[in-house]
């Protein structure tokens, strides 16, 4: 375990730099409190530090209120609409919104959705501002015209009411983005660089200065990156041309790697190496000689370890040897940053140069929670308590100004706090070191600090246009706006001092537990329950590296799959088959044994002759042995990772969450079983007593898997349908045979009895339909084409015997709305993983990309620049997006589509095909527009998205135009209008309805999937009823 | 023939709408009937099952929230499945026919009610419910359009028969040999005791599942995680 107080130590950082190196990435999701203890000593205050931070934190701090200026009235707006207010968060969403939606009914039904729902009445007169006051007053009023036009029940009301709304509408309209503007004035220093630097000369005269950004976020597309890139350009060329000011510091100019490259990425290393690192060098070769100092800015956790190898390429080169002017941000919430600290501080030592650091607590926090617990990671790379950066903060302070960082590093501490800013201050035996502070943020505070401290405090500024400002505003927004911020508080004269001149290290050492409690780890999130599954990080060396090493050991390995009966492989006579990789046809993955006729009436005797042994065995007994596959699963992660790349040409990611899926699946049907098997069933009878019923298996249940998910469903129609008593007969996909073989030996190894699962690997016109042709078959699950289905139910229906139980999973025709209010980028994104990942092989694929016709353009200009990025290859690198399709049927069907789609809509782009591709099954990602949804005809399983353009007045037309393909299974919807977004979830007949995300990867538990009309029978897999469809209800006799 | 024959023409609107009104609604509509069902030599149990189906049908109201990721919602609710047909055979009694007709009612779907069984019983109920405000394109009393070419319409989703057992296996086939959806069948084959109508599992034949996620992130629900991590536990 890395050691904290080490790192004092001068000796430390003379170390090997690939040892210190080695320290960083194991930190990623170490233990939160172990890192925190290890931390704890440095952040601790010694001798009278304590009392000369509350000294100096509770002067700045009385000297902030007592200053008339100091509030501005963003923070009074902000004190009063709290982001713990209703109110509060729909302004900051209509913030969020309103100014990129080109068309104005939509931009007005936006401001109806916010401003109707809310309360403003309560915050009358609450604020001592005017101007508070006044827009509440303008709120109330607005949220009172926007809902003129309805009655209660949301119909529309008499004419003459919305003719004031129409009247009103365009005042309200401007008047909001108005109001929009101000505040991002408070927060963008300008729309361009003249305007910023004319804006900035004033604080430059007082001593500020400036490190200047370019607003906009990650580009998506290479002529996004382009055009960042010249921003950038422009931007150090007007900086460098800037005359100097009194004493003001030369500024400088901060970049974002993910603004310069599309693919900014773990995934993409090598072309960020390559392509990222030149276009900086470009930048770098244009600042140096002006003399403007460049801030590589931090971003998510993931890209840390990525970003600091491109750091040390562009540091250690040429154009940047003997410059002190490339630095770097590091973010305190991450539990890396010490080693991260100490690594650079070695690399200046190694290199000579002085690198500029600036130390920011981190502005992902949120966003990295929840990744981390969609992803089922081992831990969080952050804190979880706010106290607990602001502690990791100090330690890291203390380090950077330690005597024997001096000089190796320039510390620049980027905080709005007072106790912060007064403990640097505290903690600093020299004056090395600069603040820096966000443009319209900490005004007051600085220049205290400015007038008595003689520290360079630099002004992080944002410049842009308004349309960019956004996303930023909105972090802004976030980090004024919470109850709980210093800068809330601070401008909060009802909030004590002493309560905001507590110190961290005090605050976190009350606590009961260095972590918080209330924020569980990932695996951990469904409570007592069971436990989520788990999957390494793969853009995380020390994940990476192991688990990719035991992966690559097991793709030499040759896999055998036979009939499985009785708990024994049973070769047998039939036909052998050998398994080829739909990636590369050369490569030979393994050899299966298809069940002949004699062995499947075998499996059906001994599934038969040991039902009335498994139905009477507990449901605990049943379930225990399903926990251990689920454990076992895990264990064997990176095998089947392996199997699912060779067998299915599933991409890393893509295959460790089928290995997830398939772990929940094995977690989920036993705790729902044991639930399901407690209801004490006591119902009443006709005649007015009550009678006793127990629940039972149905009896022999075939599970029907397909290739697809050839582990997950698999796994999950076999688990659900064991758990209930009811014994099962296994027929995989043709494709995936070896991957269903590996999984029943597994689950024989985890104890299911012999008797209880069968094995049969073979065609669907040979062992499926002499199984389902048999009269003792109870039921079937079913996942696969909806014609295939219907052959299923046709050759059950044969049977003279009670109907049995089929469920099925079919295809679907699934769709995305996307309205004029949505974030293209965040739509495109979105459309890309839904409608291509996997090869779009999946059931809950997008195939129909539903966009208003006033954003539509750019959305396909998007669409299409982020489809030229993907990469098509083999599934086993990661570098790889998109692998193959499974078979040459399944290739030459899709591929026939796209060339009749030819002759008849518009092919709007197709990813390029590399050489490698060519021994396998690939289709390139393709996206075609059409101009009606039944041009499609039947469901294209593969990466092929249709785009339809639609006016937003026809909204409820296309709705019902998607209800009339029958299909009926996802739909994702992209609107910031709650109302529309519920409008469109309330009408359209699907199963699955993802809203402002994704529309792929259910997760069992949370997100049931399954759905209606032709895309299934139901009950949803995963969910609470789908178990009590594998059992019947029998009476018993209580006498 | 189609769906509209029987239905009319508006029935996709119609069926929307009665869909969304929400199982307390219909089950509130419903009870309306009890006081005044048409008598039957079983009405007695028609006032014991009826009540109880509207019971269970009014637990399905409820919206389920699934636990999850922090930063977005996932939420689970019910919804009919869509036009039903439901008729008896010679068997067939009123409360067994009536329990089937409340209950796809009950879940949200459209119902076309025909059959030789109680025919004049059920032209009185058809009657009744039509007085108390079910919506006439939702209840439907057919001709005497034999069952067979009835589970020919193209959008039917489920047919509700009270029958004899050994008459399953015949409309399981007739409905397996269609196009399309496959058709759930939901069979009483007790029409005296109404076993299967008793079941709790029997009401979730009726309906279909949506599952609804949203990304709370997006319309400012990382405040509110944002806040979690101040929390003081």
């Amino acid at each position: 375990m890395f050691k904290a107080i080490d790192t004092l130590e001068p000796g430390y950082i003379r170390q090997p730099m690939d040892l210190l190196w080695q320290q960083i990435s194991p930190l990623y999701a170490a233990d939160e409190d172990q890192v925190l203890r290890e931390l704890m000593p440095l952040a601790e205050p010694h001798g009278d530090e304590l009392t000369s931070i509350e000294a100096r934190a509770t002067r700045l701090i009385e000297q902030v209120r007592a200053d008339d200026g100091a509030i501005h009235m963003i923070d009074a707006l902000l004190l009063e609409y709290s982001l713990d207010t209703r109110e509060g968060i729909l302004l900051m969403c209509l913030a969020e919104a309103l100014m990129r939606i080109p068309d104005t009914d939509t931009a007005d039904a936006l401001i109806r959705d916010k401003l109707s729902i809310a309360d403003w009445k309560r915050h009358l007169s609450q604020s001592e501002s005017l101007l508070v006051n006044a827009s509440t007053w303008g709120l109330l009023l607005t949220g009172k015209v926007v809902t003129l036009d309805e009655r209660e029940d949301g119909t529309p009301s008499g004419v003459i009411n919305r003719l004031v709304n129409r009247l009103s509408e365009p005042v309200i309209r401007k008047v909001m983005q108005q109001a929009m503007k101000i505040m991002g004035h408070q927060f963008v220093l300008g729309r361009d660089m003249p305007e910023a630097t004319k804006r900035g000369r004033e604080y430059r005269e007082r001593g500020y200065t400036y490190s200047f950004d370019m607003l906009g976020e990650a580009a998506l597309t290479a002529a996004d990156a382009t055009k960042y890139y010249t921003d950038y350009t422009r931007a150090i060329d007007h900086v460098g041309n800037l005359p100097d000011i009194g004493s003001s510091p030369r500024p400088s100019v901060s970049i974002k790697l993910s603004a310069l490259h599309p693919r900014y990425e773990v995934l993409q290393e090598a072309r960020v190496m390559e392509e990222l690192a030149e276009r900086v060098f470009l930048l770098i070769r244009r600042a140096r000689p002006l003399n403007v100092a460049l801030t590589i800015d931090a971003e998510e956790a993931d890209r840390l370890e990525l970003s600091l190898k491109l750091f040390e390429k562009l540091y250690r080169s040429q154009e940047t040897l003997g410059w002190d002017g490339l630095g770097l941000v590091v973010q305190a919430y991450s539990k890396r940053a010490l080693p991260v600290l100490t690594w650079l501080a070695a690399l200046s030592l190694d290199v000579g140069d002085r690198i500029p650091v600036r130390l920011v607590k981190g502005a992902y926090w949120d966003s990295e929670i929840k990744v981390c617990q969609q992803r089922g990671l081992s831990g969080y790379p952050v804190y979880t308590r706010k106290e607990a950066t602001d502690v990791a903060y100090l330690a890291c302070a203390r380090f950077l100004l330690g005597e024997h960082i001096r000089g190796l590093i320039w510390p620049q501490f980027a905080s709005h706090n007072a106790h912060t800013v007064a403990s640097i201050m505290t903690l600093a035996k020299h004056a090395d070191f600069e603040f820096q502070r966000l443009h319209g943020m900490g005004d007051a505070l600085y220049d205290q600090v400015l007038d008595t401290a003689g520290v360079t405090v630099r002004i992080y500024a944002p410049v842009g246009n308004h349309k960019d400002l956004l996303p930023y505003l909105v972090r802004r927004l976030l980090e004024n706006g919470a109850n709980s911020s210093f800068v809330h508080r601070l401008v909060d004269q009802r909030c004590p001092i002493s309560d905001l001149i507590q110190h961290p290290w005090q605050v976190l050492h009350s606590r009961d537990t260095l972590h918080n409690p209330n924020i569980p780890l990932p695996e951990a999130i469904f409570g007592a329950e069971r436990n989520a599954s788990k999957g390494p990080n793969i853009l995380i060396e020390s994940q990476w590296l192991p688990f990719s090493e035991k992966v690559g050991e097991c793709l030499e390995q040759c896999w055998q799959a036979d009939p499985i009966i009785d708990g024994r492989a049973t070769p047998g006579q039939a036909l052998h088959s050998d398994v080829r990789s739909p990636a590369n046809r050369d490569i030979l993955v393994g050899q299966v044994t298809y069940a002949d006729h004699a062995q499947t009436i075998a499996a059906i005797d001994a599934a038969e002759r040991f039902l009335p042994v498994w139905q009477s065995t507990s449901v605990t007994e049943r379930t225990a042995p399903l926990r251990r596959l689920a454990d076992l699963l895990e264990q064997h992660m990176e095998e089947l990772v392996a199997l699912c790349h060779q067998e299915a040409g599933k991409t890393i990611q893509d295959s460790i969450d089928e290995v997830r899926e398939a772990v929940d699946f094995c977690r989920y049907y036993p705790a729902r079983a044991e639930a399901l098997y407690e209801e004490h069933l006591e119902l009443g009878t006709l005649s007015g007593d009550t009678a006793h019923w127990q629940r039972q298996g149905r009896g022999i249940f075939v599970c029907i898997s397909p290739w697809n998910f050839p582990l997950a469903i698999f796994l999950g129609q076999i688990s659900a349908a064991l758990v209930t008593g009811n014994c099962v007969i296994a027929k995989p996909a043709e494709q995936t045979s070896l991957i269903a073989a590996r999984a029943i030996e597994l689950m024989l190894q985890a104890g299911i009895p012999g008797g209880a699962i069968q094995f049969l690997p073979g065609e669907g016109t040979t062992v499926g339909a002499a199984l389902t042709s048999d009269p003792r078959i109870a039921g079937v699950a079913f996942t696969g084409s909806t014609e295939t289905a219907q052959r299923i139910n046709r050759s059950l229906s044969r049977r003279e015997c009670e109907p049995a139980t089929l469920i099925a999973e079919t295809g679907g025709q699934n769709a995305m709305i996307v309205d004029s209010t949505a974030l293209p980028e965040q739509v495109v994104k979105d459309a890309v993983l839904s409608g291509f990942a996997s090869a779009g092989q999946r059931c809950s694929a997008l195939r129909v990309l539903c966009v208003q016709n006033d954003i539509a353009d750019r959305i396909i200009e998007l669409l299409k620049g982020a489809m030229a990025e993907l990469t098509l290859g083999d599934p086993a690198l990661l570098s790889t997006d998109i692998g193959p399709v499974i078979d040459e049927q399944a290739q030459s069907s899709l591929l026939e589509h796209i060339a009749r789609m030819k002759e008849h809509a518009k092919v709007l782009a197709q990813t390029p095909m590399s050489g490698c591709t060519k021994r396998g099954m690939y289709v390139p990602p393709t996206a075609i527009e059409i101009s009606r949804i039944d041009q499609i005809g039947r469901e294209q399983f593969g990466p092929i998205i249709h785009v339809l353009r639609y006016s937003a007045r026809h909204l409820d037309q296309l709705i019902d135009q998607i209800n009339a393909a029958g299909y009926g299974l996802t739909l994702g919807i992209h609107s910031r209008n709650e109302r529309t977004a519920a409008h469109i979830e309330a009408r359209a007949r699907v199963g699955n309805t993802y809203i402002n995300r994704n529309q792929i990867g259910a997760v069992v538990g949370v997100q049931p999937f399954g759905g209606q009309g032709l895309s299934g029978t139901g009950p949803k897999a995963g969910g609470p009823y789908y178990l009590p469809r594998f059992t019947r209800l029998i009476p018993v006799d209580k006498a | 023939m189609t769906d509209h024959l029987f239905f009319g023409a508006d029935h996709a609107a119609v069926f929307e709408n009665w869909n969304r009104r929400g199982f307390a609604y219909r089950c509130k509509l419903l009870r309306a009937a009890l006081d005044q069902l048409p008598l039957a030599g079983d009405h007695e149990e028609q006032l014991r099952l009826i009540p109880l189906l509207l019971d269970r049908a009014l637990h399905m109201d409820r919206v389920v929230s699934l636990p999850g990721p922090t930063g977005e919602s996932n939420e689970l609710y019910l919804s009919g499945r869509g036009d039903a047909l439901v008729f008896g055979t010679e068997s067939a009694s009123c409360v067994a026919l009536a329990g089937q007709v409340f209950s796809a009612l009950a879940c949200g779907n459209p119902v076309l009610l025909g059959g030789a069984a109680e025919q004049e019983w059920c032209s009185r109920l058809v009657t009744l419910l039509h007085q108390i405000g079910v919506p006439r394109g939702i209840l439907t009393l057919t001709d005497d359009t034999p069952i067979e070419a009835l589970m020919q319409l193209p959008h039917l989703a489920l047919v509700a028969p009270v029958c004899q057992g050994r008459e399953l296996p015949s409309f399981q086939r007739q409905l397996a040999e269609r196009q399309g959806l496959l058709v759930q069948l939901v069979p009483e084959t007790d029409a005296v005791r109404c076993t299967t109508l008793l079941q709790p599992d029997h009401l979730h034949r009726f309906v279909t599942e949506k599952t609804r996620t949203i990304n709370t992130t997006a319309v400012g629900g990382n405040a509110t995680l944002l806040e979690l991590g101040s929390s003081a536990a």
